[in-house]
């Protein structure tokens, strides 16, 4: 549509959005607002929008003996954070690969998530969150280096074998996770991997490496062919081209791709919960709250759907352009 | 190299280093540590985050890719020294306070102990005290909670897939226990309980709690918490109207009538009948109520089917359409208790352990005005509709840990002292502490305990009658089915099944 | 590229592929011919077709099967038709404001989707903001009976769906370049006309494979269910996913569960097949 010039249409155009935005976030408003407030006030009828605000529904669910200096050691984690994440996201912008620069950042996290259970007591929330990042990274890491090798071969060759590769990939990107949760449970019970991160990442990447694959093979499409083609005829072989020269320049669609793998492992309630006995990842975990007398006794269940939902706030504050192209070329490709 | 990249290696390398100072300050500033020599701890870590800082400058005035690994390294390093320090001044720490909480001998080999249960005041009280075994050498405890259903699903899960459990310690009610002491995935206790015996006074817990666990002569679960149902109201309420606490569903029904128009109340009675699960455990206290039952006597037969189950389910849709309504049906028990703390409830039909947080001012609006009462009974005259509860905790039969230790663990939470602190968030089963109960409902349960209808039937095929009862007693609360279209339906379904599964013939 | 290169580069995708996802399915399709419970997992019996034999005998099935398609029909266009004219203001504001708008609507979309039906839940409960509006607006009392559960649903899928619609067609209006419009423009034709005679037919394409995705996510809906209903039955909301899990988890008939599955993973087949040829045609195509 041409831009509408005038200023009353115009008006109308950001009321309309604001007024369809506030709807949207209705519902994740109205739970940090009732997380912040004592059971009391928050069975109160009608709702209490001024009260004075309580955390501790945020402190009783991440740790067990609250630390004196709670303030002083969560600026230390924000601004932490806040660098690290800061820094990835310059890191996913830059036109190279820096795979020293991702292992930086994956070492800061581990010696992050390390150094706090030494500083502070902190409840099992804690651990499903950890259990969380590592299968997290985990899949994501695996899916996406599997899958931008195959997907460069799909894009440059063509042929019937690769079409069936693509069609079987298309076919079970869509499938219910329902339809493999039994044989999954079996292959568990099986290898004796039952419960272990390993069996949680495999899993993961085999229901979300097709997706991956599909989605890489049109970054690559988008790759002319000469300039791999230049390097090899200097002399290197296709796989340091690839190494070299293309994952460089295909280094946003990778981070595309990775941010969609890693919001699915995130996603995955079914499967993690048939699978894991004791390494619950968040979306599990929350079955501690919801449904239990907790919903009854107290304001924490609604401090952990915030602290679920928080990370990937982040994520979209500060990789919403990458979502968006990942979100819109899987699609407007595919 | 480019500008991004170092501006990049600059702002990692000071992560690192404040990393390594917020550890490092965590291990000096504990106050436990303290005691483990504090400046040479402080003094060491600082020494190392500084050198870690001295690396990483390093590394950003050479610029190139080594320094990457160079500042990677260094701080690896510095990390590690720090950490054993930390944990090591912890460990000091919590062996010298761990006297008080466990008395257990450490087990040889590092043994990792899993609770699997449901929230509620017991295992949020005895969990907490299960945790200060993580004090003995080689012991590690996990707690692990989730709703009922989903607890009761990971079970059959873990103990179907044949491989050994990777839960030590599960959670039992009177229903699940019964699947799955018939599918034989809990471990008979009776060996444990006679050698300790004596050690953890186990006589002190009453026999009628041992039987409702004893499935063949096996003792399948140590009885932890006691419960029942009982009746909460508001007392200034019903002085308002004239009311007595009602002991029959008649006058429950009398009740919501006079009690509807008042200002505030949306729904003047609840029961818990928000779920298939829900209906058939209401419908077992009734029927039983009336003097019907489940089962044919000493078979799988049911027996439901009669006219004291069609009185029973009548007397249930009566108390729906006078009290509760579809926003009634829609409320599960842990709903209309707040609801009845905020007001909009004016009496409930409910678990016993909910009474605590009745009387509790930062949860309950009214913590003077609320009263319990015993529950009501169907007829008049008849048993009262509530039925003896119990939670138990067992030991998976797939769990191939030291089952002694697990058990030894358990009795550090079901102790006399520590039942004693129990008791005063709910009902314990150890009879020397319930006896003298100062909770302010304790009376109220011991009655429909000892008047009600009882523990829950046994039979392999439990599991069976309450799914086909699930499927149809709530389209008897919505009046889609008459009550005898529904027992008739739920008796047929169950008989197909439980012929499936081999319990009928 | 050379075959013997592409085998190599492909291997470990196919590997993790038949390991993961084919093996399994035949495993799948295997257990949906036999009966067995969570007691009798080793020990299962071969029942032959009587497993699909039941469930297409099964009226709560079709129940399910009516409600999923329910879900479906008045689902899928609102979220199109919102979605559309969401993307289209958003079209007209200036680049550096739209952050704000799409990060608001991204964070629904990317919500866990238990968490998300759970806050969703929230503002519906007897304490909620939703039903105390409610109550202002019509002056009654909330009531959770099986009609408003059912609307709860739909208002659920419209609320968590639509922003992903929206970014898609956002996406695909950046395509669209502005001389066809100014063409339009000039030809005398006004807004409306040039949406429904320039905007539409471009993406209209697009249109139709959002459409597909999205209606492949309803079909598979079942986290909704699970937290809006609490899997009670007096709402008659199972959808096929949600009597799926009951089959399993409630009924314990294993075998019967599975060969649901299977029978969903047919009809998502279907609803995939012009996209399964064109990805045919596309690939085969000399390069």
């Amino acid at each position: 549509m041409l831009p509408v010039k005038n200023p009353f249409g115009r008006f109308v155009i950001y009321l309309t959005l604001t007024i369809y935005v506030s709807i949207t976030s209705l519902p994740f408003l109205w739970t940090v607002l009732q997380s912040l407030k004592n059971l009391r006030q928050a069975n109160a009828r009608p709702p209490l929008f001024i009260f004075k605000p309580t955390f501790e529904s945020y402190t009783s669910l991440w740790f067990r003996t609250v630390p004196k200096d709670l303030p002083w050691l969560m600026l230390g984690f924000v601004v932490v954070n806040l660098a690290i994440i800061v820094s990835a996201r310059a890191m996913a912008r830059r036109d190279a690969s820096r795979l020293a620069i991702v292992m930086l950042v994956l070492v800061s996290y581990y010696l992050l998530f390390w150094a706090i259970p030494q500083i502070v007591k902190t409840a099992d929330f804690y651990d499903f969150f950890v259990n969380t990042v590592i299968v997290t990274v985990g899949t994501v890491i695996i899916a996406v280096s599997v899958s931008s090798l195959g997907g460069y071969a799909l894009a440059r060759y063509g042929g019937i074998s690769g079409a069936m590769i693509l069609i079987v990939a298309l076919a079970f990107q869509s499938l219910p996770v329902m339809a493999f949760a039994l044989p999954y449970f079996q292959l568990a019970t099986v290898t004796g991997l039952q419960d272990s991160y390993v069996l949680l990442i495999m899993v993961l990447v085999g229901l979300h490496q097709p997706f991956a694959l599909w989605m890489l093979r049109s970054f690559f499409m988008d790759i002319p062919q000469e300039i791999e083609e230049a390097a090899m005829v200097d002399g290197a072989s296709r796989l340091t081209a690839f190494v070299r020269i293309l994952i460089p320049i295909m280094w946003p669609g990778i981070v595309s791709t990775g941010l969609l793998v890693a919001l699915g492992a995130y996603h995955e309630f079914l499967l993690v919960r048939v699978l894991t006995q004791l390494r619950w990842t968040l979306p599990v975990a929350i079955t501690k709250y919801i449904g239990t007398v907790y919903s009854s006794i107290n304001t924490v269940p609604y401090a952990a759907a915030v602290c679920v939902t928080v990370p990937l706030l982040i994520l979209v504050l500060f990789f919403q352009e990458q979502l968006v192209k990942g979100l819109s070329s899987g699609a407007v490709k595919g | 190299m480019n500008m991004a990249r170092s501006r990049a290696f600059c702002l990692l390398a000071l992560f690192e280093v404040a990393l390594l100072v917020l550890s490092a300050c965590g291990s000096a500033g504990a106050p436990p540590t303290a005691a483990n020599q504090p400046s040479a701890t402080g003094a060491a870590s600082q020494a190392a985050a500084t050198s870690a800082a001295v690396q990483a400058t390093q590394g950003m005035t050479e610029a190139s890719t080594s320094a990457a690994v160079q500042v990677t390294q260094g701080a690896t390093e510095a990390a590690t020294s720090t950490a054993v320090q930390a944990t090591q001044g912890m460990t000091k720490v919590t062996t010298s306070a761990a006297a008080a909480g466990c008395n257990i001998k450490p087990p040889a080999q590092p043994q990792e102990v899993t609770f699997l249960g449901w929230p509620g005041w017991d295992v949020d009280t005895y969990a907490k005290w299960l945790d200060d075994c993580n004090s003995v050498n080689n012991i590690k405890v996990n707690v692990r909670t989730m709703d009922n259903s989903s607890a009761v699903e990971q079970m059959k899960l873990a103990f179907s897939s044949g491989s050994a459990s990777p839960y030590a310690i599960v959670h039992q009610s009177n229903s699940s226990i019964q699947q799955n002491a018939y599918k034989g995935w809990l471990r008979p206790l009776n060996d444990l309980i006679d050698t300790y015996r004596s050690q953890y006074n186990l006589n002190d817990i009453a026999q009628t709690h041992w039987d409702a666990a004893t499935f063949d002569g096996k003792i399948l679960g140590i009885p932890m918490q006691s419960n029942t149902i009982l009746l909460m109201y508001r007392s200034d309420l019903f002085e308002k109207h004239n009311l007595k606490a009602p002991t029959n569903y008649d006058e429950i029904s009398t009740a919501c009538k006079a009690l509807k128009s008042e200002p505030g109340i949306t729904v003047p009675f609840a029961l818990d009948l928000s779920a298939g699960w829900a209906w058939a455990t209401a419908f077992f206290e009734a029927i039983r109520s009336e003097g019907g039952d489940f089962f044919a006597q000493g078979g799988n037969a049911p027996a439901f089917n009669s006219p004291q189950g069609v009185a029973a389910l009548t007397k249930l849709k009566q108390v729906v359409d006078a009290c509760m309504g579809t926003q009634g049906l829609a409320m599960g028990y842990e709903q209309f208790q707040a609801a009845l703390r905020n007001g909009s409830v004016a009496f409930i039909h409910t678990w016993a352990d909910g009474g605590a947080a009745m009387v509790d001012p930062s949860k309950s609006q009214f913590p003077n005005v609320i009263k319990f009462a015993p529950a009501a009974a169907v007829e008049p005259g008849g048993k009262l509709a509530g039925s003896a509860w119990d939670d138990y905790w067992s030991i998976p039969a797939s769990y191939k840990g030291d089952p002694d230790l697990v058990f030894q663990m358990i009795m550090q939470v079901a102790s006399p002292e520590r039942q004693k602190e129990a008791a005063k968030l709910g009902l314990v089963t150890r009879t020397s502490v319930a006896s003298s109960s100062s909770l302010p409902y304790a009376t109220a349960a011991v009655e429909t305990i000892s008047k009600g209808v009882g523990a829950y039937p046994k039979s392999p095929a439990l599991n069976v009658m309450e799914t086909a009862l699930g499927n149809y007693l709530p389209l008897v609360g919505t009046g889609e089915l008459s009550p005898k279209d529904a027992l008739q339906k739920a008796e047929a379904d169950y008989i197909k099944e439980a012929k499936t599964q081999g319990f009928l013939k | 590229m050379k075959r013997k290169t592409f085998i190599g580069f492909v291997a470990p995708s196919v590997i993790l592929m038949v390991a993961l996802l084919i093996i399994p399915l035949v495993v799948a399709i295997a257990l949906g011919f036999q009966s067995f419970t969570y007691l009798t997992l080793n020990a299962r019996k071969f029942v032959g077709l009587e497993n699909y034999q039941s469930i297409l005998l099964d009226s709560r099935f079709w129940q399910a099967v009516r409600f999923t398609f329910l879900i479906i029909v008045i689902v899928t266009p609102l979220e199109m038709i919102i979605g559309s004219i969401v993307a289209l203001l958003l079209d007209q504001i200036p680049k550096g404001r739209r952050g704000i708008f799409v990060s608001l609507c991204l964070t629904t979309y990317v919500s866990v989707p238990i968490v998300a039906a759970y806050m969703f839940r929230g503002l519906f409960q007897s304490d909620g903001l939703g039903t105390w509006i409610i109550e202002q607006v019509t002056g009654q009392h909330l009531i959770m009976n099986e009609f408003a559960v059912k609307m709860l649903i739909l208002a659920y899928g419209v609320w968590r769906d639509t922003p992903f619609v929206i970014i898609i067609v956002f996406a695909g209006l950046q395509s669209l370049s502005l001389e066809y419009l100014d063409a339009a423009a000039i030809d005398g034709a006004n807004r409306l006309q040039q949406i429904r005679h320039v905007t539409i037919p471009h993406l209209a394409p697009l249109l139709m494979l959002i459409a597909m995705i999205v209606i492949m996510a309803k079909y598979q809906l079942f986290d909704a269910i699970f937290v809006l209903t609490g899997m009670n039955p007096i709402y008659h909301a199972d959808t096929i996913m949600a009597y799926n899990w009951r089959t399993a988890m409630e009924l314990e008939q294993l075998g019967k569960a599975n060969a649901m599955s299977i029978l969903t993973v047919g009809g998502l087949m279907i609803v995939l097949i012009p996209f399964l040829v064109r990805t045919w045609r596309s690939q085969t195509r000399e390069r």
